[in-house]
């Protein structure tokens, strides 16, 4: 699990240290951060990420688009994938399973859902 | 006698239409003087939206650079309270297998520090949690921030229609920012977690 590559896209600057000082808690170092869904595809041309966690609502590319784009990108369709969001409309959450995210937790989280839910992702793939 | 009858019907007719008319002239004219008399009012709202929306972004701004400057504390004194935590542990280690009354005492010492450590990193953390709220506030506030662009844009076109074309070219049209937000975003009233396994539970399993 330590040497995970993570790759952790949040609009919110203050969100995505959040995120990663969880991470870094639950025992995952190495995690690259993204401001948007443009932003981490260009991140992940770049490098291997083995976990992708990501926001819904971000400007430029947002996270819906953004899986749909790496569900349909033969190299990347493979990496499970966490949404991380404020969105709790039951439809909006249907809506994001369909599309490909392989969980999904509402913000605010608790570091030990982040965790659990990491875990039970990387079990299910 | 019949014809005379006839152009006196006609004169009263036409009379009373031209009164008529002269009445639904002044009517109007009065409306469009209140209309008129709405425009400045109309204008000095729309001149202050930009105003309220540039200090709703400094807000969003101020509480993120101060949630930054907690962050800061908040990692300062995780990493401090873990170096406590390992170099108490340390001691309670050294000392664990000396049997002798001072050394006990010590070791009983520097497992209770070791133990206050834990809890005061546990409650940083639990301090970083709690800022995920300038996320959700931030969202909130572009929410509001797209209403008064939406309000301020009505407004313009108002006074558009109040003016007709001649105005056009001294109002500007107002722009909108592009704003990625959830208009639902709730720090408290969001659903719980165990709703939304729940769901996605549901969802897999008719899949």
């Amino acid at each position: 699990m330590a040497d995970m590559k993570i790759l952790a896209v949040d609009d919110s600057p203050t969100m995505r240290r959040i995120i990663i000082n969880t991470l870094k808690r639950a025992g995952f170092e190495d995690v690259t951060e993204a401001s948007d869904g443009k932003d981490a595809l260009a991140k992940m041309k770049v490098t291997n990420f083995n976990f992708i966690i990501t926001d819904w609502n971000m400007p430029e590319m947002d996270g819906m688009a953004f899986v749909t784009n790496i569900r349909q990108t033969p190299e990347f369709k493979g990496i499970p994938v966490l949404m991380v969001t404020t969105r709790s409309v039951q439809d909006d959450i249907v809506e994001a399973i369909k599309a490909g995210v392989n969980s999904y937790i509402v913000k605010p989280f608790t570091p030990e859902t982040l965790k659990q839910k990491i875990e039970q992702v990387l079990a299910s793939v | 006698m019949a014809q005379e009858e006839n152009v006196n019907d006609k004169t009263w007719f036409t009379d009373n239409v031209r009164a008529e008319l002269e009445r639904l002239t002044h009517s109007i004219n009065i409306m469009m003087e209140n209309v008129k008399r709405m425009e400045r009012p109309i204008m000095e709202s729309q001149q202050k939206l930009p105003k309220a929306n540039e200090q709703l972004d400094k807000i969003s701004a101020q509480t993120e650079a101060a949630a930054h400057q907690m962050l800061d504390m908040v990692e300062q004194i995780i990493d401090h309270e873990e170096k406590v935590v390992e170099l108490s542990g340390e001691m309670v280690g050294q000392l664990e297998k000396s049997q002798d009354a001072e050394a006990v005492s010590l070791r009983e010492k520097a497992a209770r520090i070791k133990e206050m450590a834990e809890t005061s990193q546990n409650n940083a953390f639990l301090i970083m949690d709690a800022l995920q709220f300038q996320d959700i506030t931030a969202q909130q506030m572009s929410h509001a921030s797209s209403l008064l662009e939406d309000i301020e844009q009505r407004l313009h076109h108002l006074l558009v229609a109040f003016d007709g074309d001649a105005a056009t070219g001294e109002l500007v049209e107002p722009t909108k920012k592009a704003r990625a937000f959830d208009p639902d975003a709730d720090m408290f009233d969001g659903k719980d977690q165990k709703e939304v396994d729940k769901i996605i539970s549901q969802i897999t399993t008719k899949g």
